[in-house]
């Protein structure tokens, strides 16, 4: 039988959930993400410090005058670092505040606001180091902190109550939250005065408050913020006159997974409940999830459930949510929602893992603090996402290995032509945007139960680089009876973006058992 | 108004219970096929069906109707 031209495609999104076979989605990937439907290479990312003096529990980004301060808050220190516009660290100043206790379980909230009556006017920033590492429903209140943005002196503590939650700024008010609900909140643009006139407290729901963020509201109804217990999602309203603030429970029958797990994205926000992904964009729905959701809540480390972050990549319209796998005790892969193709994947992240991730927003890179120690510096690294395609770690260039693997191809599962015969493939066509050479396999297995059969790797270089016509294509001599290829990238260097690889295949015996 | 452009009609039925909850109770469409009924419960809050509003049995599908409502009612911001 002639071979005939196939399009090597499955569908956006790695399927980890179920049987490999029962599906037509990608079944394995590593730093691959999905745009227009097809895979492509994850971005590099380059080391900005390796002076960060322990494991990052928190970070802010604020940006001002062409400076990027990030705050990155650890168990005994908050540290600023200062990037200019090129992303090259200027300054790095310890503001931890006078007198702070150190704790291996302080976990850091921050957001800004602006203080127009103070002595000293301008944008603060406030955080908040709860005792919330090791528990997302611990009592323990501490204080809120605050310093002026651009300064590099220690922040001071704050006249807010102690909180055992954490702190958010709805303009032109500062939030205070933790347990039993309680929120508190200040005099509008008076960030010190929690006393006086249109300052308020209340206890909004039962359980433990233990994330907030702004909320558009309609005219006169702003600011407005939601607000995570344990078990509801409340929203707060200003209303004015005595009350201040409106409260009002949009569900009691809601739960979140970690503290740091929520995150907005284009004025939705989507978080981690303790057994799925929920989203509120005016009601509160679940995120769809057919792809990832066992591979994740399975194999998650609930012991170390308050590691789990969010961040996103607006870029490729992604949400990762980092967390510990397995018996780790940091985040070591990510399942990522991608809004805009609508679909999961996941990777593992690099080296050991990352603690705490931002996108800077006026800074088109992400950044990400990571949990290895520096050999030189004896302290830890942050990174900057999204940039080139290595990993560049001081003056090491190294590559970043890149992979995903097609659904099955078989004729067995054929819905309109079902056949007992195995495929031969005798070529296959890459098409890629592409640096740096790649390589392809053909994997695949008899039936679903017999064991897999991979073969050597095929190496193609870029197209620039091809120097006779047989680099054109790659030659196979592969029967499967369900194949599958994986494409596969890691040299210095590297990139891809598939486009429409063709395999020529054939039908061939019909052996069932492999 | 949230322009409904771009957006399913249940992104859309969502985004406009903000809008819309100051005026009377909206329910959460679940079922995108069953947006005319969820159409006919926010005409029948008085602040809206004072307006005119357009009625969803005109209209084959929901965005059309989605673009008419936004056309003709005035939210008040």
């Amino acid at each position: 039988m002639v071979a005939q031209p196939y399009i090597i495609k499955s569908l956006p999104g790695i399927k980890r959930d179920g049987t490999r076979f029962e599906n037509g989605f990608y079944v394995d990937g590593q730093w691959c993400r999905f745009q227009r439907g097809l895979p492509r290479k994850m971005g590099g990312y380059r080391r900005l410090s390796n002076q960060v003096p322990q494991i990052a529990r928190g970070i802010n980004t604020y940006n001002e005058a062409s400076t990027i301060h990030i705050l990155a808050g650890s168990q005994s220190y908050l540290t600023q670092f200062e990037l200019d516009g090129n992303g090259t660290l200027t300054v790095i100043a310890d503001r931890t505040p006078s007198g702070f206790v150190a704790n291996p379980t302080n976990l850091w909230t921050f957001d800004s606001t602006f203080d127009s009556v103070g002595v000293a006017p301008g944008s603060y920033i406030i955080c908040h180091a709860g005792r919330n590492l090791a528990g997302i429903d611990n009592e323990i209140k501490t204080s809120m902190y605050w310093g002026l943005v651009h300064a590099n002196t220690p922040l001071v503590a704050n006249s807010a109550p102690a909180v055992s939650g954490g702190v958010v700024g709805l303009y032109p008010y500062v939030f205070v939250f933790g347990s039993n609900g309680y929120v508190a909140w200040n005099v509008a643009n008076s960030p010190n005065d929690w006393t006086g006139t249109g300052s308020g407290e209340a206890y909004v729901t039962g359980e433990k408050i233990v994330a907030a963020l702004p909320l558009r509201a309609g005219p006169g109804n702003a600011p407005a913020g939601l607000f995570w217990s344990l078990d509801s999602l409340i929203r707060a309203t200003f209303i004015g006159g005595d009350a201040v603030f409106q409260f009002d429970t949009i569900t009691s029958q809601s739960s979140i997974l970690s503290s740091q797990s929520v995150i907005e994205y284009d004025g939705i926000f989507y978080w981690c409940g303790v057994d799925r992904f929920l989203m509120f964009n005016g009601v509160v729905r679940e995120v769809p999830n057919q792809l990832n959701q066992n591979w994740f809540f399975d194999n998650l480390n609930y012991d170390q459930r308050q590691k789990v972050f969010a961040y996103k990549v607006p870029r490729f319209g992604e949400i990762w949510w980092c967390y510990p796998r397995g018996s780790a005790t940091e985040c070591t892969h990510a399942v990522i929602y991608n809004v805009r193709e609508n679909t999961w994947y996941d990777t593992v992240l690099p080296r050991s893992g990352w603690s705490a991730a931002d996108f800077a927003n006026v800074y088109e890179f992400p950044i990400t603090m990571s949990v290895d120690i520096d050999r030189v510096t004896n302290q830890y690294k942050m990174w900057q996402m999204e940039f080139g395609y290595d990993e560049l770690d001081g003056t090491a260039v190294n590559s970043i290995p890149s992979y995903f693997q097609t659904a099955d191809i078989s004729v067995v599962a054929d819905q309109a032509q079902p056949k007992n015969r195995a495929l031969r493939c005798s070529m296959v066509e890459p098409d890629f945007v592409q640096t740096g050479e790649m390589t392809c396999q053909i994997t695949g297995r008899a039936n679903a139960r017999s064991p897999e059969v991979t073969s050597d790797e095929h190496t193609f270089p870029a197209l620039q680089d091809i120097t006779s016509p047989e680099e054109q294509v790659l030659f196979f001599k592969e029967t499967r009876r369900e194949m599958r290829f994986i494409f596969k990238s890691n040299v210095v260097g590297g990139n891809y973006q598939m486009g429409q690889c063709i395999a020529h295949i054939e039908t061939s015996d019909g052996t069932v058992l492999g | 108004m949230i322009n409904p452009t771009g957006m399913t009609v249940t992104d859309w039925t969502d985004s406009m219970v903000y809008s819309l909850e100051k005026y009377g109770s909206t329910s959460r469409l679940d079922d995108p096929d069953e947006w005319g009924d969820w159409a006919l419960s926010i005409l029948s809050f008085p602040y809206i069906s004072n307006q005119n509003p357009p009625a969803p049995a005109g209209y084959s599908n929901w965005l059309d109707w989605a673009y008419a409502f936004t056309r003709a009612v005035n939210l008040g911001g």
